[in-house]
């Protein structure tokens, strides 16, 4: 023991201090549980409080709390009180645990205030955010137009087409039987929308696009293309996914 | 880091439920359990965050019982421990 009493305790998030108290709670089960195995008469911790003497404060964005230090007057109380609930309970009281390919709201590109007023609402995911649409409700009205719906919402296609960017595995310089020249673009998440008709620009002259899907693109070549040893192509295959190429012919 | 003076809460908490489970008295034949114990008590924490920002949560119960003039603010923790597939006390 050093025998010095904590004097550096640090500032907390309510939610960060419950989670770590229910991650040594259920390491104390545990235990408990191991120890069972080969001594029967063992004993499970049901319920537990902790009376705290914390002093909060407000940083005008969020409320943290630190634990009151050695000779420290005047501290709140504050109780955090964790009983043991049953699987139903649990399955009856909480969210379904985010999908793989879930977007969470703190990852999309999007300013602090609207972030804030959807961890109000509870939103945490885009999943959330599909089952609110889902239920009809009308989230800038609901959070007294504090949040740009449909700039969040190409927040989250951006987010998406980051997971799932375009990737170009080769490009070829080929001539039809008419004798036109064209390229072909071979790769994966290509055109991906159908919403949005891709564009192609070669040598900084725009190109009539022959077709395109997921994994291919033709782009017909002019004269206008001046197609030389090296060219530039930029593909625009939607407005969250633009490549630019350097073609050698 | 926390403080050596301090235990992991769990560790804390697995020390206070280690009690003996059974008690005897084999002049009067007499053989009792603890089926369910309660803990109330003042606790010490040191709350510091580990490498990875996670909050690491320690306590201690009071390390020392002299009285000095500045005391350490002592929180309190309560728990219910029950013996396991006790039913009713049964």
């Amino acid at each position: 023991m050093t025998g010095k009493m904590a004097t550096d305790n640090r500032s907390w998030q309510l939610e960060d201090f419950v989670d770590s108290l229910v991650v040594e709670l259920d390491k104390t089960r545990e235990t408990l549980a191991i120890k069972a195995v080969n001594k029967p008469l063992t004993y499970s911790v049901k319920d537990m409080a902790l009376d705290l003497n914390i002093f909060p404060s407000y940083d005008g964005d969020t409320i943290k709390f630190i634990t009151a230090q050695p000779g420290q007057q005047g501290a709140s109380k504050v109780t955090i009180q964790l009983s043991s609930i049953t699987d139903q309970q649990i399955r009856a009281t909480t969210k379904t645990p985010d999908k793989k390919n879930d977007i969470k709201i703190e990852d999309i590109t999007t300013d602090k205030d609207t972030k804030k007023q959807l961890r109000k609402m509870g939103v945490t995911s885009i999943s959330d955010l599909n089952q609110i649409d889902s239920s009809n409700i009308d989230i800038s009205k609901a959070s007294g137009n504090a949040i740009d719906y449909s700039q969040l919402q190409n927040q989250i296609q951006k987010a998406r087409r980051g997971q799932a960017p375009p990737v170009i595995r080769s490009v070829n310089f080929s001539i039809d039987g008419n004798k036109m020249p064209y390229f072909t673009i071979k790769g994966d998440n290509l055109a991906v929308h159908p919403e949005f008709q891709p564009v192609a620009v070669v040598n900084e002259t725009l190109a009539d696009i022959l077709s395109h899907d997921k994994y291919e693109m033709k782009i017909a070549i002019g004269k206008q293309h001046r197609i030389d040893k090296n060219n530039e192509l930029i593909l625009t295959f939607d407005p969250f996914a633009i490549v630019k190429l350097n073609v050698k012919v | 880091m926390l403080d050596k003076a301090f235990l992991p809460f769990h560790e804390a908490l697995l020390q206070f439920s280690s009690i003996g489970t059974e008690l005897y008295n084999e002049d009067r034949s007499v053989h009792s359990y603890i089926y369910r114990f309660v803990i109330t008590s003042p606790v010490e924490l040191d709350v510091t965050r580990d490498e990875n920002g996670r909050l690491q949560i320690g306590s201690v119960p009071p390390l020392y019982d002299v009285a000095t003039s500045i005391l350490p603010s002592f929180h309190t923790i309560r728990f219910t421990a029950e013996l396991n597939d006790w039913k009713d006390g049964n």
